[in-house]
């Protein structure tokens, strides 16, 4: 299982990718997340919504309410702007803390 | 025999007790509480089982109250603070004024002219009434605002049984009931001296927008 913290630093970067690929609602972002994580990023489905309103509320991402195809209301989430800025930045980080740690793990096999 | 319907009607109720009270992210939830539902009737569970996984899943008020609150964390100034404000202003002036007319001789462009007191006493007592009136207005807006709010959820409580399905979530934390935000849910709180004279004005806006009631959204 991964740690809380990391879950919880991973979520805005995991958010912006998946929206990076379309429009999408909360319930399918977390599904999303878990099929791609094999079940192993557990995040309580209520926890998302705080998150996503937050990054709507720096202007990362904005929303719209729309009539799902079973005719119930949904509130869907695109990227904006400065969102793809914040994707584009959090991707250089976590691929530099990326690169430190398999660069370490190379030595300690050498 | 379980009513998946009521039982809905009763997990919104107990959000709402306990301290969820926007109507976006509820209607967000329960949009995502009905998905969870159906996904896993569709896998063959059964109604009653659907939904108390769901439940769990989607996570305790408590705790998504907290998250929620974390999104409009700007800093708004407390009441004494204003009123603070408003007593130095009041002192300020005059003797600003009083510093114009002796210092840079200016009778004629401040308020203590000698040539008419009339004029600038007049001139003066209507700015006081105008603070004062702003800040009971204010206060008593809140006031009101916070004892309906209680009203409409004491009215929750009483009216809705609880559920057997909520036996293992823990109940909606009363302690303290006068310390809860006051949320505004008329346009007319909207244009209340305490939002207008916010620091955070913009936030206060959006908060107001979110909370309105579905028969307010229509119109404003």
């Amino acid at each position: 299982m991964i740690r809380k913290e990391l879950v919880a630093a991973s979520a805005e970067p995991l958010i912006l990718s998946l929206l990076a690929r379309g429009e999408s609602y909360g319930y399918a972002i977390i599904q999303e997340i878990k099929a791609r994580s094999k079940d192993r990023l557990q995040w309580t489905d209520g926890m998302l919504y705080p998150v996503l309103h937050r990054m709507e509320h720096r202007g990362l991402i904005k929303s719209r309410w729309a009539e799902s195809e079973t005719g119930r209301k949904r509130k869907y989430y695109s990227l904006k702007k400065d969102g793809k800025t914040a994707m584009a930045k959090h991707h250089e980080q976590w691929s530099l803390v990326h690169s430190v740690l398999s660069g370490l793990k190379k030595e300690q096999h050498v | 025999m379980f009513d998946l319907e009521q039982a809905i009607i009763n997990w919104r109720t107990h959000m709402l007790v306990a301290g969820i009270k926007t109507p976006v992210p509820l209607d967000e939830l329960e949009s995502h509480l009905r998905d969870d539902i159906e996904r896993q009737m569709k896998l063959g569970a059964n109604p009653q089982q659907a939904f108390e996984n769901s439940v769990q899943q989607v996570g305790h008020a408590d705790e998504l109250k907290g998250e929620f609150k974390k999104t409009c964390e700007i800093k708004r100034y407390s009441k004494w603070f204003l009123l603070m404000m408003g007593i130095i202003g009041l002192v300020l002036t005059p003797i600003l004024n009083l510093i114009g007319l002796h210092v840079f001789h200016r009778s004629d462009s401040v308020f203590f002219s000698s040539d008419s007191m009339d004029y600038w006493f007049w001139f003066y007592m209507n700015w006081i009434v105008f603070i004062i009136l702003g800040l009971v207005l204010g206060l008593a807006n809140g006031k009101l605002r916070l004892k309906f709010n209680l009203q409409v959820k004491q009215t929750a409580i009483k009216s809705s049984a609880p559920p057997k399905t909520f036996s293992t979530l823990p109940p909606p934390c009363r302690r303290n009931p006068a310390r809860r935000r006051f949320v505004p849910t008329s346009p007319s709180a909207i244009f209340a001296p305490s939002r207008i004279f916010s620091a955070a004005p913009l936030c206060a806006a959006r908060r107001c927008r979110e909370n309105r009631p579905a028969h307010f959204r229509k119109f404003f």
